[in-house]
């Protein structure tokens, strides 16, 4: 055996009786990399919705007074403003990871530097998240700053443990796979 | 269905021997095999827009066949499967000769499992024909490193093909 006889067995090679539906465009998402990056997004999206809600049915359930109501709001408006900014970023890498007719190695580099970006804005986006969460729930009914404070450095520190074990879980092994596939691409010439 | 789908459908069905050869090379078993070749053909309806006929389709198709392939990660075995070509993999003491073609195919198709995703779209388009020039565009690698991988490539192969117990 050798390449010539396998070109040539390759090149014979029939695929026409193959049972492989080639002959209708496929409806939906199918399993791969970037479809789990857009359905990730989409139910952290939601995910976030629906937060929101309880959060809001928490607050107004909680008693009251000048303390929390300014401690609150302030807490509030802030997450109102890092949400919007972040689910904006979101969107635009949601719209625009995936551009399959580049080079390989383009193709590569972009899906790894936007993956690793994105997995850097949500896990920055949650570290500010998770612990202003906490102090709106935590500081409706909050009479001292002490406790306030005792709340939020435990909030911060178990949010910080928890989203490295999270983001590994969930892309450890493929940003890993695309890392080792830039490697194997990178340019050596002799 | 619509004239746009019908002229995709009939320019991937021209074609579909190379989507067949990638989802073999890139899975080794039918129904990944089967899942890759749906994703490879959402990715090819979606980015039709992007060929605007200056280039050939089989060219286009190769670039998001293998951007597709690459990044398809399901139910594929961690990298301890890829092989390497340390003294541990021993040559077995007798060779067998392989004159039929499809035998051969077979065999080659089980080693090709051993390579990693850039050896085996290297491996894939030096079968196909494709010229280093051709190569590299598609890879976005230079046409002298194309020449280097693919030497070092084919004796990868060559040598896995004999720890498998075939003679090359």
């Amino acid at each position: 055996m050798n390449f010539d006889n396998l070109k040539g067995a390759w090149a014979n090679d029939k695929t026409d009786d193959i049972p492989l539906p080639v002959r209708k465009v496929p409806p939906g998402e199918t399993p791969s990399i970037v479809s789990k990056l857009r359905r990730n997004m989409k139910q952290e999206f939601i995910s976030q919705v629906i937060g929101f809600v309880f959060l809001i049915l928490v607050v107004l359930r909680s008693p009251q007074n000048t303390l929390s109501v300014f401690i609150v709001s302030i807490a509030i408006f802030l997450l109102l403003v890092q949400t919007l900014n972040y689910f904006s970023r979101f969107y635009l890498f949601y719209k625009a990871i995936g551009r399959y007719d580049l080079s390989l190695r383009k193709n590569i580099y972009k899906i790894t530097y936007e993956l690793e970006l994105n997995i850097e804005i949500y896990k920055t986006f949650n570290y500010f998240v998770v612990p202003l969460v906490a102090l709106i729930v935590i500081g409706s009914m909050a009479t001292s700053l002490f406790v306030i404070f005792i709340v939020l450095g435990v909030a911060q520190i178990i949010s910080f443990f928890l989203l490295k074990l999270y983001v590994r879980t969930r892309y450890g092994r493929h940003l890993a796979e695309l890392k080792k596939i830039m490697e194997d691409l990178e340019t050596e010439e002799y | 269905m619509s004239t746009k789908e019908a002229r995709f459908l009939q320019q991937v069905e021209a074609h579909r021997g190379i989507l067949y050869k990638i989802c073999r090379i890139y899975q080794d078993n039918p129904a990944d095999q089967h899942d890759l070749l749906q994703e490879i053909m959402l990715q090819l309806w979606l980015s039709y827009d992007s060929f605007r006929g200056d280039s050939q389709f089989s060219s286009w198709m190769y670039r998001v066949a293998f951007n597709t392939a690459i990044v398809f990660f399901k139910k594929e075995r961690r990298r301890q499967d890829v092989f390497t070509t340390a003294p541990y993999n021993q040559l077995p003491e007798e060779l067998h000769t392989v004159r039929d073609q499809d035998e051969q195919l077979r065999i080659f198709y089980k080693a090709v499992q051993k390579l990693n995703k850039v050896e085996k779209a290297l491996i894939f388009l030096f079968m196909e024909g494709q010229s280093g020039k051709e190569i590299a565009l598609i890879l976005g690698i230079t046409p002298l490193n194309v020449r280097v991988r693919l030497g070092r490539t084919r004796d990868k192969l060559k040598y896995i093909i004999k720890t498998l117990g075939y003679e090359f």
